[in-house]
């Protein structure tokens, strides 16, 4: 009833203006839950405060909340980050491509490293035309055993990520491998920096595009779930 | 391990002078860990047990500002009803 709900909504703003002394403005409630991806993916360790980190441990709930909650039809995914913990990155991947309702990733600025796999995650990717995405190898930090096994954990880690962003987009294992082992393309490092058109030729991300085009594809598919959900119950 | 284009030795700048000043509140029925930035204001650095719903809403995101009665003797006491 809204003659009821307006009033205790109107209290609800008093008091926490009185309390508080802020309020947010009423929103309207939507059926899309926009996840941003931001800085440094933060992980097993705390990061010094020079970085603007998202904090994993507060995105898996969020995906699950998406997923439970039955007002939400859709998740949009906007990434502009510049990696992090490679566990954590591929544990947000791995939960954005297990949710079962449709997601639409976008990648604005930059998705690199860890971020690859995330921007592949999706049901459908893009990619800003002005974005890029660096592929590089992984590194390793801190005390290194000069030892051959530590070669091997590190070639593991790396295929954990080759495998996952190969079997989540159309490029291929060859390609991908290429553009991490280049040399030559970055100053720093070996790999290559991608840029939005060349994300999309190459078969990583799906398409060009901004916040319009993934909000029309996110809603397309929304309305392609919903058929197919009604579709279900009639059986 | 860090997967990052940025250099190293940028990101991980500060790490050994960490101090860890974050309490723990509880209000609303949520349990959260903040950083006291004032008496009573603070800065949420993640939230320990809460609803799944309570994840989805923007003010209880890792970063934002909140305001808590500081804890007392007789423990953890909130300014919301």
């Amino acid at each position: 009833m809204p003659q009821v709900e307006e009033p205790k909504k109107a209290d609800a703003v008093v008091n926490t203006i009185q309390q508080l002394g802020q309020t947010t403005a009423p929103v309207l409630e939507s059926n899309l839950f926009c996840m941003t991806i931001i800085g440094q993916i933060e992980g097993h360790m705390v990061l010094p405060p020079q970085n603007k980190t998202t904090k994993y441990e507060h995105l898996i709930p969020q995906l699950v909340a998406a997923e439970q909650n039955s007002k939400i039809e859709g998740v949009l995914i906007v990434l502009n980050t510049v990696g992090g913990d490679v566990e954590a990155g591929l544990a947000i991947a791995e939960m954005i491509s297990s949710v079962s309702k449709p997601t639409v990733t976008l990648v604005l600025g930059g998705g690199h490293s860890i971020g690859v796999p995330i921007a592949v995650a999706g049901d459908h990717s893009f990619i800003a035309e002005t974005a890029t995405m660096t592929i590089h190898p992984v590194r390793l930090n801190g005390l290194v055993i000069n030892v051959p096994q530590s070669f091997e954990y590190l070639d593991k880690m790396q295929e954990r990520v080759v495998r996952f962003v190969t079997s989540h987009s159309g490029i291929s294992e060859q390609v991908f491998k290429a553009l991490m082992f280049k040399t030559g393309e970055l100053t720093r490092d070996i790999g290559t920096t991608v840029i939005g058109p060349d994300a999309v030729a190459n078969g990583l991300i799906d398409a060009v595009g901004g916040i319009g085009d993934a909000i029309a594809e996110l809603n397309r598919r929304i309305d392609q779930y919903r058929l197919g959900q009604a579709g279900g119950r009639i059986q | 391990m860090l997967y990052t284009t940025m250099p190293l030795e940028q990101v991980l700048d500060g790490l050994e002078n960490q101090q860890d000043r974050s309490i723990m509140i509880s209000q609303g029925g949520i349990t959260m860990q903040v950083e006291p930035l004032a008496p009573g204001v603070g800065r949420i650095v993640r939230l320990i047990e809460a609803g799944l719903n309570d994840y989805l809403r923007p003010e209880l995101t890792p970063g934002s500002p909140i305001l808590f009665a500081a804890p007392s003797e007789g423990g953890l006491r909130s300014v919301l009803p």
